[in-house]
């Protein structure tokens, strides 16, 4: 699967491969992500619910919940959330 | 006098130059808690159904919360409430900054103004004292420039609501701005038309005193641990303002492009305009509403080029997406020029984002040429000629003369079949959030009172992403339809709270829902309110502003959204193609609010409200 992370994140251009296990969740995307890009170690929170106040995932127009399975040819989109205003 | 209350109402009337003090209504405070639906009560009183928004007697009502000026998170708000002469309907638009907040500790709870001044005048309130003071050296000024000079006359601390030029000059997108370059806008609904009716350009306002709270040390308590959660759920919002959504707008097929109509993505162009890019080039600090540890607001200033600015508030996300996505322009030193601009002159920049995408569209269609334009080709995607445009509607030349009338006049003096290009709900231009992205939001922008506005009822946050504990609300998706009706009505009872006890709607995402707000409230006004108490008044408000509207025609009919919203899908790789089916959650929500089926308040359910 691939990830893009939209700036402040990332580039917000590069979409980087991950090799995840099957059946892999948001937490495994999570520290996948963050082997690579540690720096974003800050906006993560005690709880997934917490830390998706920092930023959310996309696939498509979806937005993952913290239960939510990532499959194996997802592409996937890190952005800052909405507020609604 | 009731705690969170300063128990006064200031009442102008212009014609007469009388400024009198009455005491606050308790029974309405009680029934309404302040804000929005005090000042709809107070509307309600002053007018009846013939009543025109031209009319000297058309009230221009300010009000503040219980909340505002004392320590509650984010109340630094007031909210400014008459009949538009934009949609001849209810107007409102709420305001945040420190105006309020000033108005509060100057010892009144609102101000009633009604009359017209045989020339320019403004209000000048301290501590209690009030007078009408001639303006005519300050008529014609903008809304920058304006506070140097009426500040050294007032006092240097004091803070101005005021109108600018276009409403000076007959425009009916005409906004009240507030806090001179810092740009605060009570925006929508050209309630600076009304201002420039009465020739009022100013209400000055300073105070020093402070709001009686019943239980300090409670509030205190509740502040502490709840105002840490907000300042980090948001945190990103003090660096990059509400500029933060716009990549997210873009990626939920939210974000409004080329008058609603374009097809494909627009990636590239959102991150142009993205927070990050802001911060990069453009902000210099973040700016802070009374009461506020979000700081969402933006100092900004593009130092050079042909877009440069003067330093002054930033445009915001609404700003971004409606003078820059819907116009297909990725020009953040534009975008910020034309936010000045519209500040300065003093109109609604969502309403002009709208107008100038119509346009463009009208443009490309070939409905006008560029003899309407002064020679200036109206392209999409055209930085220059989106700035040039803004300048024609604030200065009301050339095409600017009739779009500055807003939506439905413009539409209707160009003809030709201009009517299918102009995007609005009754009479006001659609908010930067797309309605085909959220069901509940489309259902939401056809039933606001005040015409579409994201605000109304804040529905797509509560479908999307809000959870509220305290209601046991999660929320169910986009795109679900059922009960959809019913939850546009739930949030638009939720959004008259905040709007009446003062409170800004972004706190939501921290936490601070309707829950703490409640705490908040009964803490500074000493009652024991529940939840559903003030849900209650809620729903009393937003029914008795549909009452103000049902006087003046309104129902079913207009209960609506521009065609594009409903036959025009979004296909682009990526998008839900979705079309919102309006008629069936309107037959729900009209159900959830006790209305009948034609969207008219039922006798029954106005005796339950206690409606008068």
């Amino acid at each position: 699967m691939w990830v893009r992370l939209l700036p402040p994140f990332g580039d917000g251009k590069t979409w980087q491969e991950f090799d995840l296990p099957a059946e892999a969740g948001v937490q495994d995307l999570i520290q996948a992500i963050l082997k690579d890009h540690p720096h974003l170690r800050s906006y993560l929170r005690p709880t997934l619910k917490e830390t998706f106040h920092q930023f959310i995932f996309l696939r498509g127009d979806y937005v993952l919940e913290p239960g939510d399975r990532i499959g194996r040819y997802d592409r996937i989109v890190m952005v800052m959330p909405l507020t609604g205003g | 006098m009731a705690n969170g209350y300063m128990g006064k109402i200031l009442r102008v009337d212009l014609t007469a130059r009388l400024v009198q003090t009455e005491p606050l209504h308790e029974e309405w405070a009680r029934k309404y808690i302040g804000g929005t639906g005090l000042a709809t009560r107070y509307l309600y009183e002053e007018i009846d159904s013939s009543t025109k928004p031209e009319d000297p007697q058309n009230p221009l009502i300010f009000m503040t919360g219980p909340l505002g000026a004392t320590p509650s998170i984010t109340s630094g708000r007031h909210q400014i409430v008459s009949l538009s002469p934009l949609t001849g309907i209810y107007g409102e638009s709420d305001c945040g900054g420190s105006w309020g907040d000033q108005l509060k500790r100057a010892g009144f709870d609102g101000i009633i103004i009604t009359g017209q001044s045989s020339s320019p005048v403004y209000v000048w309130i301290r501590d209690g004292q009030a007078e009408i003071r001639p303006a005519d050296r300050f008529w014609g000024m903008d809304t920058y420039d304006l506070d140097p000079p009426l500040l050294a006359e007032t006092d240097r601390k004091a803070t101005v609501a005021s109108i600018g030029t276009a409403a000076e000059t007959g425009s009916l997108i005409a906004n009240v701005m507030h806090d001179g370059f810092h740009g605060r806008a009570a925006g929508r609904c050209g309630l600076g038309a009304v201002m420039a009716g009465k020739k009022l350009k100013a209400v000055v306002v300073r105070g020093s005193g402070s709001v009686p709270v019943a239980d300090p040390e409670g509030l205190k308590a509740l502040v502490k641990t709840h105002a840490p959660i907000v300042a980090d759920r948001l945190k990103d919002m003090r660096k990059y303002g509400t500029a933060r959504m716009v990549q997210a707008s873009e990626q939920l097929g939210s974000m409004p492009l080329q008058n609603f109509k374009y097809a494909h993505r627009w990636e590239e162009g959102a991150a142009k305009l993205s927070g990050p890019a802001f911060a990069e080039k453009v902000i210099i600090k973040p700016y802070f509403c009374g009461g506020c540890v979000i700081g969402c607001g933006k100092t900004v200033q593009v130092r050079e080029g042909p877009f440069k600015t003067a330093v002054g508030g930033g445009p915001e996300y609404e700003t971004i997406d409606l003078l820059g996505a819907n116009c297909l322009v990725d020009n953040l030193e534009a975008v910020c020029l034309a936010n000045e601009l519209c500040n300065r002159y003093g109109i609604d920049t969502i309403d002009t984002g709208n107008l100038v995408a119509f346009a463009m569209e009208l443009f490309e269609v070939g409905l006008i040429t560029s003899a309407d334009t002064g020679g200036v080709p109206l392209k999409w995607g055209s930085a220059e000629a989106m700035v040039a445009a803004v300048r024609m509607i604030g200065e009301g030349t050339y095409i600017g003369a009739v779009l500055r009338q807003g939506m439905v006049r413009a539409a209707q003096a160009i003809g030709k079949g201009a009517e299918e290009y102009a995007l609005q709900v009754k009479g006001l231009g659609i908010p930067a959030h797309d309605p085909r992205a959220y069901n509940g939001l489309a259902c939401s922008y056809a039933t606001s009172n005040r015409g579409a506005h994201h605000l109304s009822g804040q529905t797509h946050l509560y479908e999307h992403r809000l959870e509220v504990p305290e209601l046991g609300h999660k929320p169910p998706g986009r795109f679900l339809v059922e009960g959809k009706g019913a939850l546009a009505a739930f949030t638009q009872n939720i959004m008259n709270v905040l709007d009446s006890a003062k409170s800004c709607k972004f706190a939501q995402n921290g936490g601070w829902t309707i829950g703490p707000l409640t705490e908040a409230y009964n803490h500074v006004t000493g009652k024991k309110a529940t939840i559903e108490d003030l849900i209650l008044n809620g729903e009393r408000s937003f029914n008795l502003k549909r009452q103000i509207n049902v006087d003046r025609g309104i129902s079913r009919k207009d209960d609506t959204l521009p065609k594009r919203f409903l036959t025009l899908a979004k296909t682009a790789p990526g998008y839900t193609p979705n079309l919102p089916p309006l008629e069936k959650m309107l037959d729900e929500y009209y159900q959830a609010r006790g209305w009948s089926q034609e969207g008219i308040p039922l006798p029954e359910t106005l005796a339950r409200l206690e409606i008068p």
